[in-house]
């Protein structure tokens, strides 16, 4: 932290964010813009391989560091508006530190937008490798009853149902939880699309290889493109054909008929939790959410090879590709944000 | 520190600042316990009893305290006991034990924290109507998973632990959240406090456990048992999985935990106070899970998986058995924990002799 670019005029915020102690709380807090959430990062911030995180740090210049001790990383920032953090892997990691955030009165997050940005596993349905898809909805992939696959009645497709419900695909009329569809602004997530839709996505010899065995699959052997498809969050990082079917079931069935599953990944419903509660406080605006993945791998093996193998085989170029399509389709946004603040400020765009 | 003020008026301002805010801010309540409950059903009171609903009654929890999180808190503002309602699945109750932890109107530095909730049980150690203190509790959701069909024929389950290539390698990979230890001597005070609590019987539940045949346990009349939780938000039944359930407790706990009882939401508490715990404004060395029995976790004998999830839909077979287990074995800890607060307030039990 470097205090000396502090204003004079503003002592007791100097003071306080210069002390290692919690900030008094009626310290005028800091106004954000954006929130860019990362997940998870390798090693350091900075300086080594690339996370989520590192590159929105490095390239974005977030040098303000504060600490977060509730948190995996500490926060970073900049001048400009502009705040990362990384929540760590997995829906409860995500949900308390978005909770944690949320909640801190060192920072204005009432007119922030939110920037979801991360890799996910992409359905070879829709898209390839490196592919970044903005999602209208998020669902949730944990919440549901499950008995194992082998113990199943004959003409259950999978033992996956909604909670309270009596067998798959059927609408609960028992018990449910309202954690499990989260409907983000379907104005701002076209918006965001037709804004990044004809960034040109890197392609690699790397991908390109991979997803030519897809054979069949012909969205899934395209170069990477930009597109709009559904979120799908749950800590349990599932994998396969089946479980794919069941994926894109699930989806249509919490969300509509309208809205496909696109990727998989383990916090965005964590998030939402998080953020939902603190809309109720207005300590965040829900109006404002954005949702990105980029697909690292895809949530089924090519023809040919096990579900067993393809779940853990390294992703091809270790994500990177996908890692730079999360900052370099999201940061046109946050720019877009940042560069016209005044009015953004006011009105969310893609509003009816 | 660098500053471009002179360092004493850098001091007068902060003790200036410090006093204005000790002024103005009312003194935070002194919570001796929450109770942590996760569901109700219909009004907080005067209806059918969730989880909350007894502790609202009997503990005179009259004092509703606006939180914007799923439910209200209340509060007796004598005994210091705050009751809460989560809300269901471990990112609900991540959340809102986060938004209590972190509220200001509360000191909560020196609070015990009763997870006190209802569970699928383990036919193989208790009958439904039982209540289990935890001590581990291990997430259920942080998983790899294959369609069972799918499964390579040397193995036993579709689930597997993440950063590793299949289910059980004897390497056991990083922590993610899958496992917390909680404090060993105040669970195990606890249950020595409570494990003579007469828990009610009755003819439902000798009727439900009857068909347990092949469990002995399963049949016996309810009791207080030590067993561990757990938590994840996929709500899974059957024979297949409570193996699964009982491998993966195993694994997580180095052979050290047992699989007892299954619900939804302790990773996720317990994750938000270790969060917070390095500030200070909570203990997780204070926190205790007790959960009691409404169903079990897989059929008796003759019954498939999806007939018995089915019927568990109607009802669980020991929602109220369980619910008063909740409050009679939970409340002695609760009172003993007020009424000696001048003992427990600074230490945990066992208290040093």
């Amino acid at each position: 932290m470097n205090c000396r670019s502090l204003p004079i005029l503003l002592p007791l915020l100097g003071l306080a964010a210069c002390a290692k102690e919690p900030l008094p709380r009626a310290a005028a807090p800091i106004p954000v813009k954006v929130v860019v959430v990362a997940m998870f990062e390798h090693g350091k911030v900075t300086g080594d391989e690339a996370g989520e995180f590192q590159l929105w740090v490095e390239r974005g210049k977030l040098d303000k560091s504060f600490e977060f001790p509730m948190g995996e990383y500490e926060l970073r920032m900049n001048d400009a508006g502009v705040l990362a953090i990384c929540t760590g892997g997995g829906i409860t990691n995500a949900t308390a530190s978005i909770m944690a955030l949320g909640t801190d009165q060192r920072f204005d997050l009432s007119k922030a937008y939110w920037l979801v940005a991360g890799i996910a596993g992409g359905d070879p349905l829709d898209v390839s490798l490196g592919t970044a898809a903005w999602s209208r909805t998020v669902v949730d992939g944990d919440l549901l009853y499950e008995i194992d696959a082998r113990e199943i009645p004959a003409e259950w497709p999978y033992g996956l149902l909604p909670l309270g419900a009596k067998k798959p695909n059927d609408k609960a009329d028992g018990w449910t939880v309202d954690t499990i569809n989260f409907p983000l602004n379907g104005g701002l997530a076209q918006w965001a699309y037709e804004l990044t839709k004809d960034h040109p996505v890197a392609d690699s010899a790397g991908i390109a290889e991979f997803r030519a065995q897809f054979k069949g699959y012909d969205n899934a052997t395209k170069p990477p493109f930009v597109t709009i498809g559904e979120s799908l969050a749950s800590s349990t990082y599932w994998h396969g054909e089946k479980m794919n079917t069941w994926a894109n079931d699930w989806v249509k069935l919490q969300s509509g008929a309208d809205y496909n599953f696109m990727m998989t990944n383990m916090e965005d419903t964590g998030t939402l939790t998080a953020l939902r509660r603190l809309s109720r406080t207005h300590r965040a605006d829900l109006q404002r959410v954005m949702v990105l993945r980029t697909a690292s791998n895809y949530t089924m093996p090519p023809p040919g090879e096990t579900a067993a193998w393809s779940t853990t085989a390294p992703y091809p170029e270790k994500g990177l590709p996908a890692i730079e399509a999360a900052y370099q389709v999201g940061n046109l946004v946050v720019q877009e944000l940042i560069g016209n603040w005044a009015k953004y400020e006011q009105a969310v765009p893609g509003g009816t | 520190m660098t500053s471009k003020l002179p360092r004493h008026l850098l001091s007068t301002l902060l003790l200036l600042f410090s006093a204005v805010m000790a002024h103005a801010a009312e003194p935070p309540i002194e919570i001796k316990v929450v109770v942590v409950t996760m569901f109700e059903i219909g009004k907080d009171t005067g209806d059918t009893a969730g989880e909350f609903q007894l502790w609202h009654d009997r503990q005179k929890l009259d004092e509703k305290l606006k939180f914007a999180h799923h439910h209200d808190l209340y509060l007796n503002r004598k005994t210091g006991v705050l009751g809460m309602v989560t809300g269901m699945g471990t990112a609900n109750s991540a959340t809102a034990v986060m938004a209590l932890a972190l509220d200001p109107r509360f000191d909560l530095s020196k609070a015990y924290w009763l997870v006190a909730g209802i569970a699928g049980v383990d036919p193989e150690d208790a009958p439904i109507g039982s209540a289990a203190w935890a001590e581990y509790l291990v997430d259920g959701d942080l998983a790899h998973e294959i369609d069972a069909r799918e499964i390579p024929k040397d193995w036993k389950t579709g689930y597997w632990p993440l950063f590793s290539a299949g289910p059980y390698d004897p390497k056991r990979p990083g922590g993610n959240g899958e496992v917390f230890r909680l404090n060993p001597d105040l669970t195990e005070w606890a249950y020595q406090l409570t494990r003579n609590v007469k828990l009610k019987d009755n003819e439902g539940l000798q009727k439900t456990r009857a068909k347990f045949k092949d469990h002995a346990n399963a049949q016996k009349p309810p009791f207080v048992l030590k067993g561990d939780n757990l938590a994840g938000m996929t709500f899974w039944h059957g024979k297949l999985l409570n193996e699964w359930a009982n491998d993966w407790t195993k694994f997580w706990t180095g052979g050290k935990g047992n699989f007892v009882t299954s619900a939804m939401e302790d990773t996720g508490s317990y994750l938000s106070l270790s969060y917070v715990h390095p500030t200070g404004k909570v203990d997780k060395e204070r926190m205790m899970v007790l959960r009691t029995a409404s169903n079990y976790t897989m059929p008796p004998p003759g019954v498939t998986a999806a007939q018995h999830m089915k019927a568990e839909n109607e009802g669980y077979s020991g929602l109220n058995d369980s619910v008063e287990a909740a409050y009679a074995v939970g409340s002695v800890v609760v009172d003993e924990i007020v009424r000696n607060w001048a003992k427990y307030r600074d230490h945990t039990p066992p208290l040093k002799k």
